[in-house]
């Protein structure tokens, strides 16, 4: 027998589920208590038999590595050098596995773009016909230990960002952001998006990377825990992050062995972009995410990812099964001269963020971001307090001032979603639906019910399976 | 730097430096000369945490005070935010100090909060009944291997530490130590022994089934095991519905094995005792004989049973709230043509409250008794305390008048026979409920024996 809190000599601290009056006579002996806004779940036999002590230690296993994991950005490389499974023919895109007929418009013009700057095809038709006919291999980001914001297209030759978990030895890719207006990963794929792609493989990719070499790397989560009392979620809000990475890096920058004009262009371009640090942000996250997956038992969700089509979860006691459904369309803000009638449905692996505590789930700690969203400080502050229903962990490392640095709600556990039907909140980008035009605004989306409706049922099945009942 | 300013406050801590790993942070505690020559290396994202102090002991509690404050869940409510309640006993369990869950909710959903208490590392008091045998097993082994105790289900009351949980009295806190598989008999024996001038160290129930045969006294045995080792505890109180013969032989060993002298109230058990017990088959008498083997004076209840004047010659109809004063009324009163109706049984209570809070199933059932011309005694229990009815004997009482009403126009007189479970220190006050039902024409004893014992005298005598 494990020794249990001694009941008869601690002071009673109570929990209550159950009408007011039992909490109110506890209150009226002196005792605190907190009372549960209890409100009957559907399934609660399948939902109590997922509260077992296997999968708390599953669950405490997952989670462990989750907040264990310490990121250091230590290289850029070409993808085809580090991503594993890379080929010359592979185009990695974002979200649950999708065929070529399926994908939305952002995601089409981005893989078009990726064949053309890849000089697979020497035109929009080529590319297209050569896509339809399957000519070449379609795959998700995060089947090869990467992620991509938006359409999230990954070719050979592209630069990737490479990110070290120090505590479980794993790394994770991404590319380089590309600032925003027509990019690739918003489907634009115009002969300026592809120049600049060619600029990223030749100049600013070994750039980078020499730099970060000589650095001897940059401590993520230490970065990421100052931007977020910064004010960052490292969604949508990169400012603060961008801006220190930059400070890390430009003193190895100016002195690399490069013309003077290649050298501020290169700082030119990552001081104009908020964004830079974004697909830093979810390399680290995929990083202290990817050692989690594959735990029996484990209801811990460790991955979240949308093709523009649909929106699909991984479960880290389910091992590689995506449970998916139709992706929503995020309500916010639009750029001037768009609408909602424009906007894709949701996109981009970019919600590993929320999935690794930042994003959505740490928007209290970034009020500025409602100025972009939608909404008010207060609100924000409410959607992180609401995060913390759904998951089973706090980050050590990122702490919010506007929680008195409580840190940021961490582990999304499928049991409690489907309990409380608290859907995770994702900060994301609205791409336009058709491809080539662009990002037209940004906003929150919901993870849909239905993902972790499917993954549940299937827990709850494995579980069967396993006490043999 | 506030972590390392509240860690300084411990007693023989002199200085407690906490500081990245950076060397900033390095020459810091090198000019405060607490960067020793053998530390290590280390990395300049480590959290580096010095301490001064007079002992080594010290240091280290210095160390484990520092490695508490750091991996405290905060969030105490920043710039007058109200936060919103947790939405699961899971979430509600985190972050804080809480160590019971309080579960009273349809039994359907208890079982899932009871879980999450346990995944939570909380004790359970599982008021809620309709929980399955195999989920009580289930929950019980659970919380036997992680050493916590799952009070029920369908637990109505526990005294832990002085605090009441749900129906509880406010009773003396005193020597005796009491397990229950039985809420009503747990209250009764607690207010019985406040009556006679001793008092609680603790009062665990356990869930009426807890000595069935399926649960084997799981939280009985584990009770007992905690009442042996509570120094508060002189004296081991046993009260318990029916129970499986073999399952009441094993507890009864294991009170034994507590060392303290035992008092045993199963009732309907007629098994062999081992030596070192003192059963007794009344509430009244286990209470009374707790108090004495607690080192108590001997005393009488106060007061004698109030004699019974001008009753009618016939049956007993016990309309109880309390299973187990229902259960010890009707072993002493006897069966047909007597008739006892236990108002906290499960097929009353679901989907409604429990009569303690809510009267009107039983007061309607008061009523129908004055038109049955069998019936000569009303025989009742009003159970007082602080999730109880604000005032049972006035919401009784326009049921009892219009029962006597009724038979007085059948041509027969109806006697009312009550006793009041509680004490003065409850919020409805013990006297002033019994002078309520006095006034109302009640007899009032003292006892729930005594109440059972005169409604038979004036049913067979009158």
């Amino acid at each position: 027998m494990a020794p249990g809190p001694d009941l008869l000599r601690d002071p009673l601290v109570a929990v209550v589920a159950g009408p007011e009056l039992f909490a109110a006579a506890l209150v009226a002996q002196g005792v605190p208590a907190k009372r549960v806004d209890w409100q009957p779940p559907a399934q609660p036999g399948a939902l109590a038999s997922l509260w077992c002590d296997a999968v708390d230690a599953a669950n405490q296993a997952a989670l462990d590595r989750v907040l264990a994991a310490h990121q250091i950005l230590v290289d850029v490389r070409p993808a085809i050098e580090v991503v594993p499974g890379m080929t010359r023919d592979t185009v990695l895109h974002a979200g649950p596995p999708i065929a070529w007929e399926r994908m939305s418009g952002p995601m089409r013009g981005a893989i078009v773009g990726a064949l053309m700057y890849e000089g697979l095809a020497g035109d929009q038709d080529e590319a297209e016909r050569l896509a339809a006919r399957g000519g070449v291999r379609f795959d998700p980001c995060h089947h090869h230990a990467a992620v991509g914001p938006m359409a999230g297209a990954t070719t050979a030759s592209m630069p990737v960002l490479v990110v070290e978990n120090r505590v479980a030895g794993n790394r994770a890719y991404s590319t380089l952001n590309e600032g925003l207006g027509k990019v690739l990963r918003y489907g634009a794929n115009s002969p300026d998006v592809i120049e600049r792609l060619r600029w990223f493989r030749d100049v600013v990719g070994p750039a980078l990377g020499e730099a970060l070499r000589r650095a001897g790397g940059v401590d993520l989560r230490a970065l990421i825990g100052q931007a977020v009392q910064m004010g960052d979620e490292c969604h949508n809000r990169n400012r603060a992050a961008s801006a220190l990475l930059i400070k890390a890096l430009a003193p190895e920058i100016a002195a690399l062995d490069l013309p003077g004009k290649e050298r501020s262009r290169i700082l030119a371009f990552a001081a104009s972009n908020e964004h830079l640090f974004l697909n830093v942000a979810m390399a680290a996250c995929k990083a202290a995410l990817d050692p989690a997956n594959g735990i029996a038992g484990s209801t811990l969700v460790t991955t979240m990812a949308r093709n523009g089509t649909e929106f699909g979860i991984r479960v880290s006691g389910l091992g590689e099964r995506w449970f998916t459904a139709p992706a929503e369309t995020p309500r916010g803000l639009y750029f001037p001269g768009f609408g909602p009638g424009d906007a894709n449905p949701d996109i981009g692996d970019s919600a590993i963020t929320e999935t690794g505590g930042l994003g959505g789930f740490a928007m209290g700690g970034a009020p500025a971001i409602v100025q972009f969203v939608g909404g008010t400080p207060a609100e924000a502050l409410e959607y992180t307090r609401r995060m913390y229903e759904i998951t089973i962990g706090e980050s050590a490392a990122y702490r919010l001032p506007t929680l008195d640095f409580r840190g940021t709600p961490t582990g999304i556990d499928v049991r409690l979603v489907v309990q409380t039907g608290i859907l995770p909140q994702i900060t994301t980008g609205m791409a336009h639906r058709e491809p080539g035009i662009g990002q037209v605004g940004a906003g929150i989306v919901n993870a849909p019910r239905a993902c972790f409706d499917r993954a549940f049922e299937a827990l709850v099945q494995a579980r069967i399976g396993r006490s043999g009942g | 730097m506030r972590v390392a300013e509240q860690a300084r406050q411990l007693a023989g801590v002199t200085e407690v430096a906490v500081v990245m790993g950076t060397a900033t942070g390095r020459s810091m505690l090198a000019q405060a000369a607490m960067w020793p020559a053998e530390a290590p290396a280390g990395e300049s994202s480590d959290l580096l945490v010095a301490v001064r102090a007079s002992s080594e002991a010290v240091a280290h509690r210095a160390l484990a005070c520092v490695e508490e404050l750091l991996s405290a869940g905060r969030d105490t409510g920043a710039a007058g935010w109200v936060a919103a309640p947790p939405r699961t006993t899971a979430s509600a369990a985190r972050g804080g100090s809480a160590n019971v869950a309080l579960i009273a909710v349809p039994g359907a959903y208890a079982v899932l909060d009871a879980h999450q208490a346990l995944s939570s590392g909380l004790h359970v008091f599982l008021f809620s009944d309709g929980v399955s045998l195999d989920d009580e097993v289930a929950l019980k082994h659970r919380a036997h291997e992680r050493g916590l105790l799952v009070m029920g289900p369908e637990c109505g009351t526990a005294i832990i530490n002085g605090v009441g949980l749900g129906f509880a009295n406010r009773v003396r806190r005193g020597s005796i130590g009491i397990v229950g598989a039985s809420g009503t008999g747990i209250q009764e024996v607690t207010c019985l022994i406040h009556r006679l001038g001793a008092g609680v160290s603790h009062a665990i129930g356990t869930g009426g089934r807890d000595l069935q045969a399926a649960v084997g006294g799981a939280t009985t045995l584990q009770s007992l095991e905690r009442l042996a080792a509570d120094e508060s505890t002189r004296a081991v109180l046993i009260v318990s519905k029916p129970a499986s013969p073999a399952v009441a032989d094993i507890v009864l060993r294991a009170a034994v094995e507590t060392k303290k002298p035992v008092v045993a109230c199963l009732l309907g058990y007629d098994g062999a005792v081992p030596g070192g017990v003192r059963a007794v088959t009344t509430l009244e008498e286990a209470a009374a004989a707790a108090v004495m083997l607690a080192g108590g004076a001997v005393v009488d209840l106060d007061g004698p049973a109030p004699v019974a004047r001008g009753g009618t010659r016939g049956a007993v109809r016990g309309l109880y709230a309390g299973g187990t004063l229902c259960d010890e009324a009707r072993r002493i009163v006897g069966g047909s043509p007597h008739d006892f109706v236990d108002f906290g049984a499960e097929e009353f209570t679901r989907g409604r409250p429990h009569p303690i809070i809510d009267p009107s199933r039983r007061n309607a059932a008061i009523v129908e008794a004055g038109d049955d011309p069998t019936v000569s005694v009303l025989l009742l229990d009003l159970i007082l305390g602080d999730c109880a009815h604000p005032d049972p004997a006035a919401a009784v009482g326009s049921a009892l008048a219009e029962a006597r009403e009724r038979a007085q126009r059948g041509g027969r007189a109806l006697s009312v026979v009550a006793h009041v479970v509680g004490t003065d220190d409850d919020p409805q006050g013990l006297g002033r409920q019994e002078k309520t039902l006095r006034d109302l024409g009640a007899l009032v004893c003292a006892s729930n024996r005594r109440a059972a014992e005169t409604a038979r005298a004036i049913a067979r005598d009158a």
